[in-house]
C-alpha cells in the first residue's frame, strides 16, 4: 500500500501527519519538534533555510528570509530573496519539500502522494496555487482538504448521520470559524468568518502590557524611558507573560516573578507579580467576545441557530484558555470538544483523510480521556434559587488525562474556621444527583473576613488515580486525600444503575433476576467460583485416566462445587474446593 | 555462509531422494528379473522339446556347469546355462553400478553390454533401454522436484530472513523511540533547570556590579562580605554547569563565532563598520546543546555591516 501523507501548510507553522497502526501520527523532527515554522530563507553562504533555521535569522536578514507565505498564496506576486524570485508556489514547495523529507526519514521509504489542507475560504486560484506548490515540491497532492473538514475527521472518522460541525479554529495569529455539513463521508463548508490578525499572540500582548503597566508605576518615566530601548527586558518581559498565559490556563493564580530584571537607585529590582486568571479573562475578553460574533455571523450564513450545531470543536493552540470554552458553553449552550492536541489535530486529519484514500485502516483518534465530569459542590443559584449543592465542574468530561486543575472559591461567613469539601463525579448541576467519591475537612482557617480563598485542585492520572486537595491560600494550609481508581470505581456505579434500570424494566419481582447468582456476590465469593471452576475443568480433563477407585468420589466432588457455586455456598465450596485439589494433588503425582 | 548451510541442508535430502529412486529401481529390476527367468523357463521348455527332437536328454542341461569352460564351441549345446550365467553376472554388475553411480548412464550403458550378446533376448533389451530412458526421464524428475523443493527452501529462507530483518528494524526503532522518549521527558526538565540558571546568571552580574562600584564603600567598612557571597554564587554555578554536563548539556558558545542559523535565533542586530557581519556581539541568552541536538537556542546580537549603496 503506498503511503500518503496528511500535510497541514499553516501562516505560521506547518506539520506533516501520517497513519501509522490505523492511527494518524504527526512526524517531529530530530529535536522532537512537531511544528515546523513556515518560514523560508537563504543562510549568508547561499545556503537554503527552512522552518526554525530560517526563523531563527529572520531578525537579521528579513531581506533573506520569507514568513506567512500563504497569505500571498494565489496571486502573481512574485517574493525576492537575495537575487532570486520566487512565485509564492515555489516557497510553498519549498516548505512541502521540507515536510516531506521529514516524512520520508521518519518512515524510511520514498513518499510521493499528499493530502494537504487549506482554509475553508480559499479561492479556486489559491487552491489551484497549493497543488501547484505540491507538484513543485515532488508530491503528488491527491486531495486538498479544508481545515475545518480535516478537523473534524480528527474528531470522528465515520458520519452516519448529517451532522453539523462548527470549527473554532484560534491560532497564533489567525482566527477562522466555520460551519461544516458531514453526511456519508460527503463534506460541504456551509460558511466561514475569520480574523486573519487575532490570535493567541495577542492574549500575551496583553498580560506583557499590563506587566508593563505596572512597572510604570513602579520606576521613573526616565528610567522607563531606559528599559524601553533594553531588548533584553522586552524578551524577559514576553516570555513571563506567556509562562502566565500558560499557567492561568490550569491555575486560578499565576505568579510572575523575575528577580534581578534591572536596577532601581543602584539595587537590584525584583518583579513579584501575581495574576489572577479573573483579571487575565477581563483583559482578553473583548477579544474573545469578537470571536464569538464572528460565530453567529458564520452560524448566519449557514442558515443555522447555534441549538443545530451537532459538534463544535476547538482548534489552534489559543482555545487552551478555558476562558473561551466557557464563554461558549455559556452563551451557546453547547459543550465545545477540544480533547485534541489543538495545534495538531487539523494534520491529524489530513493524515486521516491520506490513509482513507490510500485504502489503509483508519479508527478513530484514541486519546486518554475522562468520561467523566469532577468537582466539588458549594453554596451556589440552582434554577435561581440558593442552593448548598451546586455542582461545580473542574475537570471536565472528555478532558485528556493525566490532567491537573484547580478552582479558587471562598468562605461564606466571617472568622469562618473550617470547609467541608465534598467531590462528586457526574453530570447534573444539582451535586446530590451526582455521585459523591469523597469528602474532608479543611479546619483551623484564619481568622479573617468572609471570602478566604481556599485554592481547590484535582490531579488525575492514566491509572484513574484522582487526588484532591484544598489549600487555604493566604497560609498554605492544606489537606489532601487521594481516591484510587476514581474511573473504574464511577464505572461499578453506572454498572449498578444500568441494572437497576433493567430491574426496573422486568420489574422487581421478576424472577430472573431475583436468583441467588443476581446478588452481587462478594469478591471473596467470587473469587472462590473462579478458583472452583478452574479445578472443575482441570479434574474433567484428567477424569479418564483417573483409576476407577478414585473415579466416583472426584465425580462426586465436581458435581458439590458445581451445586455450590450455583448456590454461591462460601463454606461448602471452600471445603470442596480444597478436597478435590488434594486428590487432583496425588493423582497427578 | 548461507550457501554453505545450504548445501548441508539440502544434500542429504536430495540423496535420501536418490536413494529412494535407486531402491525403487532395484525393485523393479527384480521384478524383471523374475519375468526374465520365466521366460527362460519357457525357453527351455521350448529348448527340451528340439533336444527331444536332436534325442538329447535332460542330462546333459544339468551338467552345465563344468561344461562352461569348454563348452564355447558347442554353443547350442551350451547356451541355456551359459545365458543364465551371463545374465546373473550382469544383474549383480548392474545392481552394484546403480547403488554407486545411478546418474553415470553412460557407464551402466558399457555395464549392460554383456546383454546385447543376448541375441535371442531382444524384447527384453528393449524393455531394458525403454527402461533406462524411463529412467534417466525420472531421474530428470526428481532432480527438477529437489530444485523445486530447494527453491522453495530458499524462498522459505528469504522470508525469514526478512521477518528478521523486519524484526531487526522494529527493535532498532523501538529503541530510537524509547531514547526519543527518555530525551522528550528529561527536555522539559533541563528546560526549567536552565530558566533557573539564566537567573542565577542575573543574580551574579548584579552582585558582580554591586561589588565593582562598592569599592568606596568596602573601603569605608561597608557591604561586607559582598564578594564572598558572589564567589559562593559563581561556585553554584559551576557546580550546575557540572550537573548539566554529566547530563550531557553543553553551551553553543555563540559570543565571537559567526552567526549559525541552526543553533542560533538573532533578537537584536548592531551596525558595527569596524566587525565583520554576521560576527555574534553578545550572546543575550545563552544556547545550549542536549549531545548533539539544540536544547535551547543561543539569542543572540548579530553586527550587519550595512549594504553599500
Amino acid at each position: 500500500m503506498e503511503t500518503i501523507i496528511g500535510i497541514d501548510l499553516g501562516t505560521t507553522n506547518s506539520e506533516v501527519a501520517v497513519i501509522q497502526d490505523g492511527q494518524p501520527r504527526v512526524i517531529p523532527d530530530e529535536n522532537d519538534r512537531m511544528i515546523l515554522p513556515s518560514f523560508f530563507g537563504l543562510s549568508e553562504d547561499g545556503q537554503i533555510l527552512v522552518g526554525e533555521a530560517a526563523k531563527n535569522q529572520y531578525a537579521l536578514y528579513p531581506e533573506r528570509t520569507i514568513k506567512s507565505i500563504k497569505r500571498k498564496m494565489g496571486t502573481d506576486e512574485l517574493v525576492k530573496i537575495g537575487d532570486n524570485q520566487y512565485t509564492p508556489q515555489e516557497v510553498s514547495a519549498i516548505i512541502l519539500r521540507a515536510l516531506k523529507q521529514r516524512a520520508e526519514k521518519y518512515l524510511g521509504h520514498e513518499v510521493k502522494k499528499a493530502v494537504i489542507t487549506v482554509p475553508a475560504f480559499f479561492s479556486d486560484a489559491q487552491r489551484q496555487a497549493t497543488r501547484d506548490a505540491g507538484e513543485i515540491a515532488g508530491l503528488e497532492v491527491v486531495r486538498i482538504i479544508n481545515e475545518p473538514t480535516s478537523a473534524s475527521l480528527a474528531y470522528e472518522t465515520k458520519h452516519h448521520q448529517e451532522e453539523k460541525i462548527l470549527v473554532y479554529d484560534l491560532g497564533g495569529g489567525t482566527f477562522d470559524v466555520s460551519v461544516v455539513s458531514i453526511h456519508a463521508g460527503l463534506v460541504e463548508v456551509l460558511s466561514s468568518h475569520g480574523n486573519n490578525h487575532l490570535g493567541g499572540d495577542d492574549f500575551d500582548e496583553k498580560l506583557y502590557l499590563y506587566i508593563f503597566d505596572y512597572l510604570k508605576n513602579e520606576f521613573s518615566k526616565e528610567e522607563i524611558e531606559k528599559l524601553n530601548d533594553d531588548q533584553r527586558f522586552h524578551a524577559r518581559l514576553l516570555r513571563a507573560a506567556e509562562k502566565a498565559k500558560q499557567e492561568l490556563s490550569d491555575r486560578p493564580y499565576a505568579s510572575i516573578e523575575e528577580e534581578y530584571l534591572t536596577e532601581r537607585d543602584g539595587k537590584p529590582y525584583h518583579l513579584s507579580l501575581e495574576i489572577s486568571r479573573h483579571l487575565y479573562e477581563e483583559m482578553i475578553h473583548p477579544l474573545i467576545e469578537e470571536t464569538l460574533e464572528a460565530i453567529h455571523t458564520a452560524l448566519q450564513g449557514a442558515n443555522l441557530n447555534p441549538s443545530q450545531i451537532n459538534q463544535f470543536l476547538l482548534v489552534g493552540g489559543a482555545t487552551r484558555t478555558p476562558y473561551i470554552s466557557n464563554l461558549i458553553q455559556e452563551r451557546l449552550n453547547i459543550t465545545p470538544r477540544q480533547e485534541l492536541e489543538p495545534d495538531l489535530c487539523v494534520a491529524m486529519g489530513a493524515a486521516i483523510q491520506a490513509g482513507m484514500i490510500a485504502g489503509e485502516k483508519v479508527a478513530s483518534v484514541l486519546v486518554d480521556v475522562t468520561p467523566y465530569t469532577f468537582g466539588p459542590s458549594v453554596l451556589g443559584e440552582l434554577n435561581g434559587m440558593p442552593y448548598p449543592d451546586v455542582f461545580i465542574p473542574v475537570i471536565k468530561k472528555n478532558t485528556p488525562i493525566p490532567v491537573s486543575k484547580s478552582e479558587v472559591f471562598y468562605t461564606m461567613y466571617d472568622f469562618q474556621k473550617a470547609v467541608e469539601v465534598k467531590v462528586y463525579q457526574g453530570e447534573d448541576p444539582d451535586a446530590l444527583k451526582n455521585i459523591l467519591i469523597g469528602s474532608f475537612m479543611v479546619e483551623g482557617l484564619s481568622r479573617v473576613p468572609a471570602n478566604n480563598e481556599i485554592i481547590f485542585q484535582l490531579d488525575l492520572d492514566l491509572d484513574g488515580i484522582l487526588r484532591i486537595s484544598a489549600t487555604e491560600k493566604r497560609t498554605g494550609l492544606k489537606k489532601n486525600i487521594v481516591i484510587e481508581n476514581a474511573m473504574s470505581q464511577f464505572k461499578e456505579e453506572e454498572k449498578e444503575k444500568a441494572k437497576d434500570r433493567i430491574d426496573q424494566l422486568f420489574g422487581p419481582s421478576s424472577p430472573t433476576f431475583s436468583t441467588g447468582e443476581e446478588q452481587a456476590p462478594t469478591k471473596e465469593v467470587r473469587e472462590r467460583i473462579v478458583q472452583g471452576k478452574a479445578l472443575v475443568e482441570k479434574a474433567e480433563k484428567i477424569l479418564p485416566v483417573i483409576p476407577e477407585e478414585d473415579k466416583e468420589e472426584v465425580i462426586n466432588l465436581i458435581e458439590g462445587i458445581q451445586d455450590n457455586i450455583q448456590k454461591s455456598d462460601l463454606g461448602a465450596l471452600t471445603m470442596e474446593i480444597e478436597e478435590l485439589s488434594e486428590i487432583l494433588f496425588y493423582l497427578e503425582a | 555462509m548461507e550457501d554453505n548451510q545450504f548445501n548441508k541442508l539440502e544434500d542429504p535430502a536430495l540423496s535420501n531422494k536418490e536413494g529412494h529412486m535407486i531402491r525403487e529401481r532395484i525393485n523393479r529390476l527384480e521384478i524383471e528379473q523374475e519375468e526374465l527367468e520365466i521366460e527362460q523357463e519357457e525357453l527351455e521348455k521350448e529348448g527340451e522339446g528340439e533336444g527331444e527332437g536332436e534325442g538329447e536328454g535332460e542330462g546333459e542341461g544339468e551338467g552345465e556347469g563344468e561344461g562352461e569352460g569348454e563348452g564355447e564351441g558347442e554353443w547350442g549345446a551350451n547356451f541355456k546355462s551359459e545365458l543364465t550365467a551371463k545374465f546373473g553376472q550382469w544383474l549383480e554388475k548392474l545392481e552394484k553400478q546403480c547403488l554407486r553411480n545411478v546418474a553415470d548412464k553412460t557407464q551402466m550403458e558399457k555395464g549392460s553390454a554383456p546383454p546385447s550378446d543376448l541375441v535371442s533376448g531382444q524384447p527384453d533389451l528393449f524393455t531394458l533401454f525403454s527402461e533406462l530412458t524411463a529412467l534417466k526421464q525420472e531421474t530428470k524428475i526428481a532432480n527438477r522436484q529437489s530444485k523445486a523443493g530447494m527453491d522453495l527452501w530458499q524462498k522459505m529462507y528469504q522470508s525469514m530472513q526478512q521477518t528478521i530483518d523486519a524484526l531487526q528494524r522494529e527493535q532498532n526503532q523501538r529503541r530510537t523511540e524509547l531514547s526519543s522518549l527518555k530525551t522528550l521527558h528529561i527536555r522539559p526538565l533541563l528546560l526549567g533547570i536552565l530558566d533557573i540558571r539564566d537567573r542565577l546568571e542575573q543574580s551574579i552580574a548584579a552582585a558582580e556590579k554591586a561589588c565593582s562600584t562598592s569599592w568606596l564603600i568596602r573601603l569605608a567598612g561597608g557591604k561586607k562580605g559582598l564578594e564572598e557571597f558572589l564567589e559562593g554564587q559563581k561556585m553554584t554555578m559551576r557546580n550546575l554547569d557540572r550537573l548539566l554536563g554529566t547530563w550531557g548539556v553543553s553551551p553553543i558558545g555563540a559570543e565571537g563565532n559567526n552567526f549559525d542559523p541552526f543553533t542560533m535565533r538573532a533578537v537584536e542586530v548592531e551596525h558595527r563598520s569596524n566587525a565583520a557581519n554576521g560576527l555574534v556581539i553578545e550572546e543575550i541568552r545563552k544556547g545550549f546543546l542536549l549531545n548533539d541536538e539544540v536544547l535551547r537556542s543561543a539569542e543572540v546580537k548579530v553586527n550587519k555591516q550595512e549594504e553599500k549603496k
